[in-house]
Parts: C-alpha cells; sequence; structure tokens
C-alpha cells in the first residue's frame, strides 16, 4: 500500500506572529517555484501584462486608456470590455482543457502522464470555473450591455455607475482566479466545491478559498449587474415600446436577468455557509458536529440549474435575431417565443435535482424532477422550430452569424437529446458522472452558449466597432469550432457509454487510449479554432478601412440598434426613436421614415464617467486576497477603502451634464454625410 | 505514484453490439408489462417495426454504437438490462423530434438561399396557427410518451427496490453486503459470513446482492457499470442498492464521485462467480488469517491509494453500524447521542442505566407512555454495542 502524498499545503517556514501579522498565510515558499509548468504559465500572464502596459506607456495611450475605457460608464464600452475579458479567460480556460486532454491521452493505456494527480484536480476545477463564471457569462452579459439599451432605444443603462462597478467587481474575480495559479493554488474540489471535500478537513490549503472570495466578488457584479438591466428594460424603453414590441434579444435579456437576480443570492448564501464553515469553524456541511454536505449539494445546484439557463437564453436571443435578420423576414412565432423564454426561466428553478439522481431519494422524488426536467425541452423545442420557420420561405444569406446559427441548431438538438435522457433517472444512475455527461454538457455549452456568443460577436462587431469582421478567417473559425466539437466530444460519449467516468487523471484501460487520442486531436482542431478568432479580430482591426461599415446597418438589420451610427455615438440616440412594432427599424425603412434627419436637436442628459467604480472593483481584489491568505489588514484595510469610496461618490454631485444641441448636430451631420457617401 | 503495469484488459473489441439487435417490442413489454401477443398480424407488425426502427437507430448511431465493447450497453444483469432498454427506448423516441428537425435545418437553408430567387419569398409570414399549434403539439406528445416511461421506469429501477433472485434458482437467499468507501479504497463487509474484504468483492450468479452503503470520509459513487445503477456512499448516511449478476466474469467497479488525489485510483473488482466458486472465494477470505478490528480498520480508512484486494478473517463487531454513527475510532455514536439527548428532553429526571421497573416504582405509577418512550431510548442508548 502506497501512503498519499499530503494535500499540497506550503512548507510554513519563518512562522513568527510579527510574519503571520504582516503576511497571514502568505510565505515565499507559497509560490510553487519547483513546477515548470505553473511557473511557464505564470511568467507568460505576467509577461503578456507587462507588454500590454509597456506598449500603453510607449505609445502615451494612458490619458485614453484611464478616460475613455477604465473610468467609462458607457454600456458599448463596458460591454465590450466584459467580451474582451471574456476572450482572455476563454484563452486561459482552454489551455486548462489542452492540458487535461493531453494527459487523459497520455496517461491511458499504461502511461503515467505529466500533470500529477493535485495539479490535475485543480487544472479541472479552474478549467470548469474560468469557463462558466469568466468566459461564458462576461460574454453574454457584454453582449446584453452593448446591445440591449440600442435595442430599446435607451441612452445607457439605468445606473450607469453601478454597471462600471459590476464589470470591475467581476474583473476582480478574474484577477483572484489568476493569482491562483501561481501565488498558492487553486482549489482541487471541482468547479462547484462540493463538501466534506472543500472542508478544511480535506482541503486545508488556500485554493477553496481563491475558489469562494473569487466567485462571491464576482457573484455580487453579476447580481448588481441584473438589478441593472432589468430596471432598464423595465424603464427607459423608448416611446411606443410595449412589453410585446421589445426585441426577442431584449426579451431573453430580461428572463437571463429576472433569473440572475433570483439565483446569484442563493450562489452567495451557499458559499458564506462554505466560508462560515472554513473560516469561523461551524458545521454547516461537514462531517461532524450536525453538518449535512448534501445540503451543499441541493443549494449549490439550486442556484446551478438557473445559470445554464443565464447562459443560453441570450444566446437564444442571438440566434432569433440572426435569424430574422439573415433570412430577410419577420420572426415566425414572435408572442411564442416571448412565452417560450418565460416558461424555460420558470422551470429552470424546478429541476436541481436532476444533478443528483444517485443520492438516494425516492422513486416519486426522482421521477419528478426528471419530468419537470423534460417538460422544459417542450418551450425549447418550440423555440427551435420557430426558428426554422423563419428559415421557411425566406431569403437565407450564409453570413457568419447565420453559420454558426445553422451550426448551432444541429449541434444543439443532439445536445438536447442527450440531455433529456439523462432527465430519465433509471437511464442517470448508468449515465451520472460519465463522461458521456461531460459530452452532453460541452454539446449544449459549445453548441448553445459559445456557438451564440461568437454569432454575437460577429454580428455586433460593426455595430461595437464601426467595421465588420474578415469573413475567410470566420470560416476558418467556424468550421474548425464545429469539426473540432465533434472530434472532441463524440469519443467522450461513446466513454462514456464503456463506463469511464470523468475527473480521472490516469485511465489504466488500453482500450479508451484510442478515443482519448482522437478526443485530443478535436481539441487541438477547436484551438485552431480560437486561434483563428483573435486573428480575425486582429486582422480585421488592420484592415478597418476595407470593413468599415459607414451607414451603421452592415447586414439590413430589423431592429433599433441598426438605426444609429456604426459605432454609435456615445449618447446612441440623438432623438429617441418612435416604436411600432418589435421590428421597428426594418419597418422604418419600408416607410421611409428611417435614414430621414430631423431639423433641430435638443441637449441630450448624460452621465459622467466616474474612476469610484473601477477603484472599488480593484480593491475588492484586495480584499479577496487579503481574506484567501488571512492577511487580516488587508481584507479590513481594503474592505474600508471600498466603502469610503461608495460613500465619496455620493458627495460627488457633479456626475451628469447636458450635450449641448450643436455638438450632437455636429456629430449627427457627420453621420448623415456618410449615409450619403455609402449612398443612402 | 502510479500502477507500472496495467491490469490485464481484454485488448480486443471481443463483441460488437449492434442496435438493430435491440427487440424494440420485447423492451415495451417489459416496461409496460404487456402480455404476449402471437396474432400473425401484429408479428408482422412487430417485425417491420423493429426493422424499421433498427435501421433508424444504425443509421444514426451506427459510429457511436458499433465500435468496442460497451460496458453500459452490455450489461450482466437485470438492472442494467432495464436501464440498456430505457436509454434505448428514451433515444429512438427523441430521434423521431430531432432527425426531422437536423433535416429540415439543411434542407430549409439550402432551398430558401438567397441566391435561389425561385423559392417563395414571404418576409411578413411570421404566424400559422396551424403550424403553431403543431410545434407545440409535437414535443408536448413526445415528452408525454416519455414522462410515462419515466413515471414507470424510476419506480422499477428505484435503488430500494429489491431485486428478485434469478428464474432458476427462486430461494436463493440475497447476499448482504455492506459498503465503505475510504480514502481512497472500498471496504465490503459480508455480515452473514463475518468476512470482510478491500477492493474485490464476489457474488454468486443468479442470487441477489443487497447493497447498503455509506462513506468513512468524503462523498463517492458506488458503480459497478455492468451491472447497473451507481448509488451516492455518503457520510454519517446510509443509502441502499440492490443488484444482482447474471453472468460469471469479473466486473470492473469504480468510484464515480471524484474524491480527491487518488480518486482515480479507487477501483475494485466484482467477481461473480457459482455457488460453489463464491463458497471457495468465501473460505479464501476466512483463511486469510487477518482480523479487521477496529485498530486495523483505523490504519486502513487513512488515505492511501491502490491497495491490492485484502480479505480479513473477520470484523470487529457493528463495525458498518459504528462507520456509520462516526464512532468506529470509540467516540460517542451519533444515534446513541440522539437518543441521549431525545431522553432528556422527553425525561428530564432518567438516570442512566436505569431499568424500567425501577423507573416505574420511581414515578410510583404505571408508565406513561412518554415514560416508556424515553425508558426505551435509555436502554438503547446504554446497550452494550462497542
Amino acid at each position: 500500500m502506497l501512503t498519499a502524498p499530503a494535500h499540497n499545503i506550503p512548507a510554513m517556514s519563518p512562522d513568527t506572529p510579527l510574519l503571520n501579522l504582516l503576511f497571514g498565510k502568505l510565505r515565499l515558499d507559497s509560490v510553487p517555484w519547483h513546477e515548470p509548468i505553473i511557473m511557464i504559465a505564470g511568467a507568460g500572464m505576467v509577461g503578456a501584462a507587462i507588454l500590454v502596459l509597456g506598449l500603453t506607456t510607449y505609445f502615451k495611450k494612458w490619458t485614453y486608456v484611464w478616460t475613455e475605457w477604465l473610468t467609462s460608464v458607457d454600456h458599448k464600452k463596458i460591454g465590450a470590455m466584459y467580451i474582451i475579458l471574456a476572450l482572455i479567460m476563454l484563452l486561459r480556460g482552454f489551455a486548462d482543457a489542452l492540458m487535461m486532454r493531453s494527459q487523459q491521452a497520455l496517461a491511458s493505456a499504461g502511461g503515467a502522464g505529466y500533470l500529477p494527480p493535485e495539479h490535475f484536480d485543480q487544472i479541472f476545477s479552474a478549467h470548469g470555473v474560468i469557463m462558466i463564471f469568466f468566459m461564458a457569462m462576461p460574454f453574454v452579459i457584454g453582449l446584453m450591455n452593448i446591445v440591449m439599451p440600442l435595442q430599446i432605444g435607451a441612452r445607457d443603462v439605468a445606473f450607469p455607475y453601478l454597471n462600471s462597478m459590476s464589470f470591475w467587481l467581476t474583473a476582480a474575480g478574474a484577477i483572484l482566479i489568476n493569482a491562483s495559479l501561481v501565488i498558492g493554488e487553486f482549489s482541487h474540489a471541482g468547479w462547484l466545491a462540493y463538501p466534506p471535500l472543500s472542508e478544511l478537513e480535506f482541503s486545508p490549503g488556500v485554493g477553496t478559498d481563491y475558489y469562494i472570495w473569487a466567485l462571491q466578488i464576482s457573484g455580487l457584479g453579476t447580481l448588481l449587474s441584473g438589478v441593472n438591466l432589468i430596471t432598464t428594460i423595465f424603464k427607459m424603453r423608448a416611446p411606443g415600446m410595449t412589453m410585446m414590441r421589445m426585441p426577442i434579444f431584449t426579451w431573453t435579456t430580461l428572463v437571463a436577468n429576472m433569473l440572475i437576480v433570483a439565483a446569484f443570492p442563493i450562489l452567495t448564501v451557499t458559499l458564506a455557509l462554505l466560508g462560515a464553515d472554513r473560516y469561523l469553524g461551524m458545521h454547516f456541511f461537514t462531517n461532524d458536529g450536525g453538518g449535512n454536505p448534501m445540503m451543499y449539494v441541493n443549494l449549490i445546484w439550486a442556484w446551478g440549474h438557473p445559470e445554464v439557463y443565464i447562459l443560453i437564453l441570450p444566446a437564444f436571443g442571438v440566434f432569433s435575431e440572426v435569424v430574422a435578420t439573415f433570412s430577410r423576414k419577420r420572426l415566425f412565432g414572435y408572442d411564442g417565443m416571448v412565452y417560450a423564454t418565460f416558461a424555460i426561466g420558470i422551470l429552470s428553478f424546478l429541476v436541481w435535482l436532476h444533478h443528483f439522481f444517485t443520492m438516494g431519494a425516492g422513486a416519486n422524488v426522482n421521477a419528478f424532477f426528471g419530468i419537470t426536467t423534460m417538460i422544459i425541452s417542450i418551450p425549447t423545442g418550440v423555440k427551435i422550430f420557430n426558428w426554422l420557420f423563419t428559415l421557411y420561405r425566406g431569403r437565407v444569406r450564409l453570413e457568419l452569424p447565420m453559420l454558426w446559427t445553422l451550426g448551432f441548431i444541429i449541434t444543439f438538438v443532439i445536445g438536447g437529446m442527450t440531455g433529456v435522457l439523462m432527465a430519465v433517472p433509471g437511464a442517470d444512475f448508468v449515465l451520472h458522472n460519465s463522461v458521456f455527461l461531460i459530452a452532453h454538457f460541452h454539446n449544449v455549452i459549445i453548441g448553445g452558449v459559445v456557438f451564440g456568443c461568437i454569432a454575437g460577436l460577429n454580428y455586433w462587431f460593426p455595430k461595437t466597432f464601426g467595421f465588420k469582421l474578415h469573413v475567410g478567417i470566420g470560416k476558418v473559425s467556424f468550421w474548425c469550432w464545429l469539426i473540432g466539437f465533434y472530434i472532441a466530444f463524440l469519443p467522450l460519449y461513446a466513454l462514456g457509454l464503456m463506463g469511464m467516468t470523468r475527473r480521472l487523471d490516469f485511465v489504466n484501460n488500453p482500450v479508451w487510449h484510442i478515443y482519448l487520442i482522437v478526443a485530443l486531436c478535436g481539441a487541438l482542431l477547436i484551438f485552431v479554432g480560437i486561434i483563428a478568432q483573435i486573428v480575425q479580430i486582429v486582422y480585421s482591426i488592420w484592415k478597418r478601412d476595407e470593413l468599415r461599415d459607414l451607414t451603421g446597418d452592415p447586414w439590413d438589420g430589423r431592429t433599433l440598434e441598426w438605426a444609429t451610427s456604426s459605432p454609435p455615438p456615445f449618447y446612441n440616440f440623438a432623438v429617441l426613436p418612435k416604436v411600432g412594432n418589435h421590428d421597428a427599424f426594418w419597418d422604418a425603412k419600408q416607410t421611409g421614415t428611417a435614414y430621414v434627419q430631423p431639423k433641430s436637436y435638443e441637449p441630450i442628459h448624460m452621465p459622467h464617467n466616474t474612476p469610484t467604480g473601477f477603484l472599488i472593483g480593484i480593491v475588492s481584489a484586495g480584499l479577496g486576497f487579503g481574506l484567501v491568505w488571512h492577511i487580516w489588514w488587508m481584507a479590513g484595510g481594503a474592505l474600508l477603502v471600498m466603502i469610503g469610496l461608495g460613500i465619496a461618490h455620493t458627495f460627488n454631485e457633479n456626475r451628469d451634464y447636458y450635450v449641448p444641441a450643436e455638438e450632437v448636430k455636429a456629430i449627427e451631420d457627420a453621420h448623415f454625410a456618410n449615409l450619403k457617401k455609402a449612398g443612402n | 505514484m502510479r500502477p507500472a503495469v496495467p491490469r490485464p484488459y481484454a485488448l480486443v473489441c471481443n463483441r460488437f453490439y449492434l442496435v438493430s439487435d435491440f427487440d424494440f417490442a420485447a423492451a415495451l413489454k417489459r416496461r409496460f408489462r404487456l402480455p404476449e401477443q402471437s396474432s400473425p398480424h401484429s408479428n408482422m407488425l412487430r417485425r417491420s417495426i423493429k426493422r424499421g426502427v433498427g435501421l433508424l437507430a444504425l443509421g444514426a448511431g451506427a459510429a457511436m454504437l458499433s465500435g468496442c465493447q460497451m460496458a453500459i450497453l452490455d450489461p450482466k444483469g437485470p438492472v442494467g438490462l432495464a436501464e440498456k432498454d430505457l436509454i434505448i427506448l428514451a433515444v429512438l423516441l427523441m430521434l423521431i423530434p430531432v432527425i426531422p428537425v437536423i433535416v429540415m435545418t439543411l434542407w430549409f437553408a439550402w432551398r430558401y438561399r438567397a441566391s435561389n430567387t425561385k423559392a417563395t419569398y414571404d418576409p411578413d409570414f411570421e404566424h400559422s396557427n396551424r403550424i403553431e399549434a403543431v410545434v407545440w403539439a409535437v414535443p408536448t406528445l413526445i415528452i408525454i410518451a416519455l414522462g410515462t416511461v419515466t413515471w414507470i421506469s424510476t419506480h422499477e429501477l428505484d435503488p430500494h427496490v429489491k431485486v428478485q433472485a434469478a428464474a432458476h434458482k427462486p430461494d436463493a437467499k440475497p447476499i448482504e453486503v455492506e459498503v465503505v468507501s475510504l480514502d481512497w479504497k472500498w471496504l465490503f463487509i459480508y455480515p452473514q459470513y463475518g468476512i470482510a474484504t478491500v477492493n474485490e468483492m464476489a457474488m454468486p450468479v443468479g442470487t441477489p446482492v443487497h447493497f447498503k452503503l455509506t462513506s468513512a470520509s468524503v462523498m463517492n459513487s458506488f458503480f459497478i457499470p455492468q451491472l447497473g445503477s451507481q448509488i451516492y456512499t455518503m457520510t454519517g448516511m446510509q443509502t441502499q442498492l440492490s443488484l444482482r449478476a447474471d453472468h460469471e466474469g469479473v466486473y470492473d467497479g469504480i468510484s464515480a464521485n471524484y474524491s480527491g488525489e487518488g480518486f482515480a485510483g479507487m477501483k475494485f473488482q466484482a467477481h461473480a462467480l457459482s455457488d460453489t466458486d463464491f463458497d471457495a472465494w468465501i473460505a479464501k477470505a476466512r483463511t486469510s488469517g487477518q482480523a479487521l478490528d477496529s485498530a486495523t480498520y483505523l490504519s486502513l480508512a487513512k488515505p492511501g491509494m491502490f491497495n491490492r484486494p485484502t480479505y480479513f478473517t473477520s470484523v470487529a463487531p457493528q463495525l458498518f453500524h459504528k462507520i456509520l454513527n462516526g464512532c468506529a475510532d470509540g467516540s460517542l455514536c451519533k444515534d446513541d447521542s440522539v437518543n441521549l439527548a431525545r431522553m432528556k428532553t422527553l425525561d428530564p429526571d432518567a438516570k442512566f442505566c436505569e431499568a424500567p421497573e425501577d423507573a416505574k416504582q420511581r414515578a410510583g405509577q404505571t408508565p406513561t407512555t412518554k415514560q416508556t418512550q424515553s425508558n426505551v431510548a435509555l436502554n438503547g442508548a446504554v446497550a452494550p454495542k462497542i
């Protein structure tokens, strides 16, 4: 019998009261200097940061970065920053995915691979956390931020300063996750940190603490963002835009944010209880003292299942917009889409137990949750049929967003089918926790959320930045993603049926070896797709003059965002549009009321930029870091500074101003000159 | 840390599994307990349904299913068999809408491509009661069908339901096995035989095995893929499962829930043996010469990986009960502490080690129901269990 190595606790070298006071648990040897993989990755991250900072300094762009981006409260710029964060974290999360796939490919059929278990365990935990919280969430929130106010004819979100703070809190969470790579360790308890494994008894290191505080801080940002966007939709719609005239993307944004507001407090409380166990010696989820770990499992999924609909609903919204625009046709079954969206939103709270049918609940309970889960597939199926009947009798243009949408429909119905299969408790008893499950949720999250995000990126990029993305490179990316996805995950479906469970750091079965190699090849092909995506963006920036969109309406769009210039002026709409239909801009183009310049302009009421959101966010990273390492002066100080900054902001009387009518006229004149140049 | 030599596995695909083998009608009958029908008409119908369904499934799933041995689709017991049928039935039901959707996606995108000006273009076609009724009805009907299957199968496959003995040995007495997941190994206790094993278990073919499961550490999931259903093992909680193996063989057993560093190596072998071989296996364990007393258990419970199969001649009394109640290390058992607390609530004057007759005397009257309860609790609490 071999004994296990001790958990990865940093050896407490000098341990004096003064050092403890100053640095808590943090010591020089908390950094894993001897781990070449971590050190290289860390050096890469630090190097990239230095490069960005250095280039900013070299080109003397600090004032521009500070005034136009870091302190901006403009919803379009905040949305863009969310998406930049998502793309950076996609690279980090995908590096983790490649390491897992290569480890399993190498460590099957007798090999040992190159990752020791305690490192592999951190990688799959980090992969899940990063992809869900710091890739998918920022991506959809970024799209909602950019697009929704434009679609409802608003000039910004309801609370612009809060919006900035939400983003920087999310960024602070991302900073903490990345810090954990080099300073200390990350959680090795999986992406949902099930206790008792995540309790002090089994995870004495700082990894779980990084997990808790990164999610608490970014979760607060997400919750505030949800409040903000709901308020915006309820209070700031253009005249004439009743609820049933809102574009479908706005509807899905509304429901997704309602889910955020209803579900994220559950996550906050659950993690707070786990934190109380770890920091205050309580026993909510411990093995002893009357704790019940299964309570955590219930609570975390009561948040976790709505979470997947928070991600997929906005993606459904993107596809609805894309299908209608690129079929040059009204969306089929608008009312049905709205009801289906709401039905999905409500049902998403009634299915959480399907994540643990194997806990031993009675047959009635399991059957109930199995059937509620299946019922979700009814409104989802309606949505898919509605997209199909939007294509029907349309004029389908296979532009990039449409390609992603078609890829989505085909991939998603397969993922939906395997999902409903696992909603049957009897089937789940043999498929639960297998790589079949892994294949299923990547099938819906890649095929649904990621495809939706990239479709949205290609669709709204010209609106946000004023030029289109390159089509050829975009197609390379699409085909690599699509084919790569199937090559990577079909073998996992097969392996799941062979009885391979998830999260194995080595696989002692030669028969599975070839499947794992194929899966690795698929992951590499997806990686080529991601690289192509980045090349596409960089190349398009370089060739932006050739790809310029002068009209503001590059796709012959239907909703209000296409009525503005590309990029829209910071106030979005010089004159608030009147809305009579959910295809407001399409109707305006049909009736000839689009592109008519008003004779005069009114001054526009706009918010000032403020650094408070940025500062609170960055300081909150210090709060999290202090809490992780038990550096109490740092945590307490950071909290005081955050509260102080918030209070100080309330004394700032100079937070809004009027854009003079002449300035508006000058900007609008330039836009109409561009329109004339483009021949409209 | 890794085992240098992999366990001997079947290196070749020794069996091809084809969906066309699947007897759809028989599965339906098993599921809904339909009577056998033998009219030639229905036979023909059944055959053509079977052929159609088989072809359909082959087309859709050939790439996935015609490969190597798939443990889940090659079950060796009634639970696994029912679950395999259920998986195939559910997939076939869902393919009814899924295949048309995929075909329609490609067909519509091609038919109504912008360059095809011959196709009808109807930019305001956004509503049709007939189509909308169909798109709501089709998924609803499928889900009603699947929901019915789910309700019935979930009750049949409920892990609390005891599996019956095989038809050829109806009187076989079920084997009781107590399973404890440790970091990172499996402990099996056979209370009927007084033996225990680590990372290896055995069962006679055709005899039901009733498992009681718990964990001495973090959560795991007990799973023998070829026999069917898995179930969580959780500290302080007892789950149960009932399985049966109908074919002799050695089946892989795993933990299907990540439990930390040694998780990937947390495997065991389940031997399905003939009755004589099973008796021999028990005898082998009995003669191993090693006893699983408290001290041995405590050292076994320490984190460790890649344990070889180990046999124990005897087991400390009530070991599973003590692990379940967190008192294998000699501390106060949880059920006892609950009983003590309950006793104090019901009868604050109760004394330890008091016989019911004495309590009766102390109360000076016939004991009320309440007192009886407390005394029962009291006696339960001080009953010699250690």
